[in-house]
């Protein structure tokens, strides 16, 4: 996790995490994240938000500094407003997604965003539209001050060519890669 | 002769808009609204410069880059890219690496466009 110490120097962050060891690779990153004690958007792309925040506390995370983009609860969850997360109709709403993130940011001022795992958006859109969306969150001037986490699962089987393709696509803008094996 | 410039991107305005300003300075232009149909055209035609976008469906800039540089026959062709995207320190160090002679970013100046051009035609 060495290589984790430096995130925080760098603005954009992609971090390949191998399928196997993807859960306890992005715990210990947002344990990282966290000793920064700024507010964390976390944009769950791959479960819900209360599935997520059962999985950190069982890492006894504190949620408390958390506010959650949910592109993934059913309509009866999202029709309950909840105070520290956002609701996306779904993961392929890329600007409900790109809103919420931009809402949440302004309004608690987050100093990092987690996108866990931006590549689940391949299941619904063509790699380029995932790089022009992750490209527009980037240069959006409202963000500027952010540190930005973004998390890219290397998966193997069909989507394998599709990630590699996103991953180095995404290289292009990125500050810095860390491959965790 | 006028020097023959390939455009590359999805966006036909955007080619039509650049195909404008570079036909007015006297180049000659190829047009391509894919990474594909580039490099199809590439087959055929030997431009002295390929403007790619980054960011197209299918193919990406820098995939067609890749394709044109391990094709014997263009490998040492001159590639710039113009495009909406702002390239990391790193990136940057990756598409010199690609022998990338150039990034504009649009919106640009339709001198300065002329400008870079001329200057990546000479490197």
């Amino acid at each position: 996790m060495e290589l984790l110490s430096k995130t925080s120097e760098n603005r954009f962050v992609i971090l390949i995490l191998q399928g196997k060891n993807y859960v306890s690779s992005l715990r210990k990153v947002i344990k990282l994240t966290k000793k920064d004690g700024g507010k964390i958007c976390y944009v769950c792309l791959s479960k819900p938000y209360h599935d997520v925040i059962e999985d950190l506390e069982s890492e006894r995370i504190d949620c408390g500094n958390f506010i959650f983009i949910d592109t993934l609860s059913s309509l009866q969850y999202r029709l309950k407003p909840v105070k520290n997360c956002i609701f996306v109709s779904g993961p392929e709403k890329l600007n409900e997604i790109r809103k919420a993130v931009k809402k949440a940011v302004q309004k608690h001022n987050c100093e990092a965003i987690i996108f866990d795992t931006i590549s689940t958006l391949m299941i619904y859109q063509q790699t380029h539209s995932i790089v022009r969306f992750t490209h527009e969150l980037l240069t959006d001037e409202s963000q500027k001050e952010t540190n930005k986490v973004y998390i890219v699962i290397k998966e193997a089987g069909v989507y394998k060519d599709e990630s590699t393709k996103l991953i180095n696509d995404l290289n292009l803008f990125a500050d810095k890669t860390i491959e965790i094996r | 002769m006028p020097k023959t410039i390939m455009i590359v991107d999805d966006e036909l305005h955007m080619v039509e808009l650049e195909k404008a300003i570079l036909e007015a300075d006297g180049f000659k232009t190829i047009s391509a609204y894919s990474g594909d149909e580039a490099l199809k055209l590439l087959e055929k035609h030997k431009p002295d410069l390929v403007i790619l976008d980054m960011m197209m469906p299918d193919m990406s800039g820098r995939e067609v880059c890749e394709k044109i540089r391990k094709n014997p026959k263009t490998k040492n062709l001159r590639v710039v890219f113009v495009t909406v995207a702002r390239f990391s320190e790193i990136g940057k160090e990756q598409l010199k690496g690609m022998n990338v002679l150039d990034y504009i970013n649009k919106p640009f100046d339709n001198d300065e466009l002329v400008e870079r051009i001329k200057k990546a035609l000479v490197k």
